[in-house]
């Protein structure tokens, strides 16, 4: 990335993942300045700017108030805010990139594409986990076939809540959250299935606690029309797991679904595999944890640069992975009103 | 008519499942909602029924045009059986035709010094898991006793094979990567093994015979296995040498307390065969007999510990439990290219790195050890005052 010219970032919400990840993440680019921090509470949009010395950076009590000149914002308010913070950004033209879930309802996705398009300006979403080293091998190596026809996936994501240090607790609010583990870690594996072997189509789902609308648990079992069967499992509750597996008729690709070091393959086609069995690429350094964070945000500077790059992580892919769980809970919404 | 299976996602369940299903029968399985359902998907032969064991409801709905009841489900959770109840008596008003229910020899306990376990010895459970496993014994033998309940309990030894990712992957992680240095004690305990394979001939046939009802049948191999044997069909099966040196019986424990001590401060990769509690039950003399079985079932278990071993370290490297480690290049590995190992000068700034890391980790530890000691306090302090 250039160092002459920097593209003006505005931080829109300074909770936990711009503190810990996006952030870290823009500091180390040569290519941004970050011009203005916002959030509701001034005084830790202020100590964020102590933190990561952006000295230049204006701070904000709302989204409206970033300076014109600002050419990108992240947008990491809390979910149900999405929809509307973005539209306001999009459509003075400053390219967005939005924290995952895209919104909580189909209604606000497809306002912030329109909103995108008629402010002309780039709407990417947080969906990080294809810009992970070990995703995008297994992309790579499902795209070449290696494992031939895919026909199961697995996953799980789960760990104790106590782990993500929110400062809000919006998480633990359906109405500023819009749903439970489902939408908050679920868009992550939703979104990586949609992109590894296409759309998948909602089997059944479960849930626990059941009729809450904060859900702690969730499964989701799913076919894709290329007859991929799946199934993903979530939880705040408890450590599940957290592999993400790939099963296809020469072999199988696992990595791990929170940490990504490293990628296990194992294919008839790879010679490494053929007297080993399975091999596992481990990355000699531990990658940084804002990695992929920084990879996206590269990825989302390059788009608003307007340089001819595939973007991966469109607001139209995003409302596809919103639109599945809105299927997913309109399923738990089902079972619960007709009793067993 | 169907055949239920509770507990079908757990090892030995998947394997029954399978075995009914490739044998025509019509399988039922009861899984709790969140359970990974993802090797039954697709499969229009095996039914899914969410739910819990210890739920009437679900229990009665599971039931419907079943015939015979396979239980393995246990919720660790719970203390006592009463979990099976809520099955038991709708299986009571069915009027099924057999119940297997799969206990454990861990309902016996330790044997007799110099004795072998048979399905007469004593019952005296040490763990809560043999417990609760007897409570359930105890449950069923009674209405069996009291109306006929067609009930038949197997007691299955250690079972191992393909798809068992809990208690004897780490052993055979260790011996596969080399990473298992010595052998806890001289090795010449013996262990009750029981091939997968072995034990589902063995449910079979107590599931078909009429003989069998309000009978107990321990399941195992043909003949117990000494420590040393299995460590060293492991490492045939797995292609390297087996581990010459053995830490005399005396010395296992405080080795391995040492060991996982050094593991909780983070001075060296936990090294989990040797974890106190698995030294420990590797070190257990536990030798179980099947005179039973074979009396009054013709249990004859076909699979020996070699070919046993052999399978399940295939089916361990096709499935990614045993792997080789490479380092990534940064580009995708060229297909045609052969595996390479690491070079020379390679190995050796590796080496380097890790000794540099250790030597790292014991000043760090020098820090560390002191703060544990004073949270712990802390924390002792705050939840349990005086």
């Amino acid at each position: 990335m250039s160092r002459d010219r920097k593209t003006r970032l505005a931080i829109v919400g300074c909770g936990a993942v711009a503190e810990r990840f996006h952030l870290p993440a823009a500091r180390g680019l040569a290519g941004v300045q970050v011009c203005a921090l916002v959030d509701r509470d001034r005084a830790r949009a202020r100590s964020l700017l102590f933190k990561f010395g952006c000295r230049d950076a204006k701070i904000c009590g709302d989204a409206a108030e970033v300076p014109p000149d600002t050419e990108a914002a992240i947008v990491a308010v809390p979910n149900a805010h999405h929809g509307p913070v973005a539209c306001g950004l999009l459509k003075r033209g400053i390219h967005v990139l939005c924290e995952k879930p895209m919104a909580t309802t189909v209604d606000d996705c497809r306002a912030m594409i329109s909103a995108a398009e008629q402010g002309r300006a780039a709407l990417v979403v947080g969906h990080h986990k294809r810009f992970v080293p070990s995703v995008r091998q297994a992309k790579t190596w499902v795209e070449q076939g290696v494992l031939g026809r895919v026909h199961r996936i697995s996953g799980s994501m789960g760990m104790p809540w106590q782990s993500w240090p929110s400062r809000t607790r919006f998480l633990h609010d359906a109405g500023l959250a819009g749903g439970g583990v489902l939408i908050d870690s679920g868009v992550h594996l939703i979104d990586l299935v949609l992109w590894l072997v296409g759309a998948p189509e909602i089997l059944d789902c479960r849930a626990t606690p059941e009729g809450r609308p904060v859900e702690e648990e969730a499964k989701l079992e799913f076919r894709t029309a290329g007859g991929v069967f799946g199934s993903l499992r979530f939880s705040r509750r408890r450590m599940l797991p957290n592999l993400f597996r790939i099963e296809g008729e020469r072999g199988f690709i696992e990595f791990d679904s929170y940490d990504y070091p490293s990628v296990k393959v194992s294919s008839q086609d790879l010679a490494v595999c053929r007297d080993a069995g399975s091999v596992c690429f481990r990355w000699p350094h531990r990658p940084p944890s804002t990695s992929p964070y920084r990879y996206q945000l590269e990825h989302f500077i390059r788009c608003v640069r307007g340089a001819p790059v595939d973007v991966q992580n469109s607001g139209r892919e995003a409302a596809r992975t919103i639109e599945i769980v809105t299927v997913a809970y309109d399923t738990l919404r089902l079972r619960s009103a007709v009793p067993a | 008519m169907k055949t239920l299976v509770t507990g079908g996602t757990g090892f030995i369940g998947r394997h029954l499942v399978d075995r009914l299903a490739a044998a025509g029968t019509s399988v039922r399985c009861l899984v709790r909602p969140l359970s990974d359902t993802a090797a039954f998907l697709g499969r229009p032969e095996i039914e899914l029924v969410h739910g819990d064991v210890g739920d009437r409801a679900a229990a009665a709905a599971a039931l419907d045009r079943v015939d015979t009841v396979y239980h393995l489900a246990i919720d660790y959770s719970r203390q006592t059986a009463d979990d099976l109840l809520p099955l038991l008596d709708a299986c009571r008003e069915r009027g099924i035709r057999r119940f297997v229910y799969f206990s454990s020899v861990a309902v016996a306990g330790t044997p007799p010094r110099g004795g072998a376990v048979s399905e007469s010895t004593p019952c005296r459970p040490t763990t809560e898991y043999g417990r609760q496993k007897l409570l359930a014994e105890e449950a069923l033998l009674d209405a069996h006793a009291r109306e006929g309940f067609p009930v038949v309990i197997v007691r299955p030894t250690s079972v191992y094979g393909p798809g068992e990712t809990n208690f004897w992957l780490p052993l055979f992680r260790a011996v596969h990567g080399r990473r298992l240095p010595a052998r806890f004690g001289d090795g010449a305990n013996l262990l009750s093994l029981c091939f997968i394979d072995n034990l589902l001939d063995g449910v079979a046939l107590a599931a078909q015979s009429e003989s069998a009802i309000g009978r107990i049948y321990i399941l195992s191999d043909a003949r117990p296995y000494s420590c040393r044997e299995v460590i060293d069909a492991i490492a045939r099966a797995s292609q390297v040498p087996p581990p010459r040196r053995a830490i005399p019986n005396a010395l296992a424990m405080p080795v391995a307390r040492v060991l996982d001590y050094l593991w909780r401060f983070d001075v060296i990769e936990p090294v989990t065969p040797f974890l106190p509690g698995r030294v420990r039950q590797w070190m257990a003399h536990c030798p179980c007999g099947v005179d039973r079985a074979h009396r009054e079932l013709g249990y004859r278990p076909a699979v020996d510990l070699a070919e046993g071993v052999r399978r399940t370290v295939d089916w361990y490297r096709g499935h990614g439990f045993l792997y080789r480690t490479l380092p990534w290049g940064g580009n995708a590995p060229d297909a045609s290219a052969p595996a390479k190992s690491l070079r020379p000068r390679a190995r050796a700034l590796d080496f380097a790195g890790r000794s540099a890391t250790l030597g790292w980790k014991l000043v760090a530890l020098s820090w560390r050890v002191p703060r544990k000691i004073v949270r712990r306090v802390r924390r002792r302090l705050r939840w349990e005052p005086a």
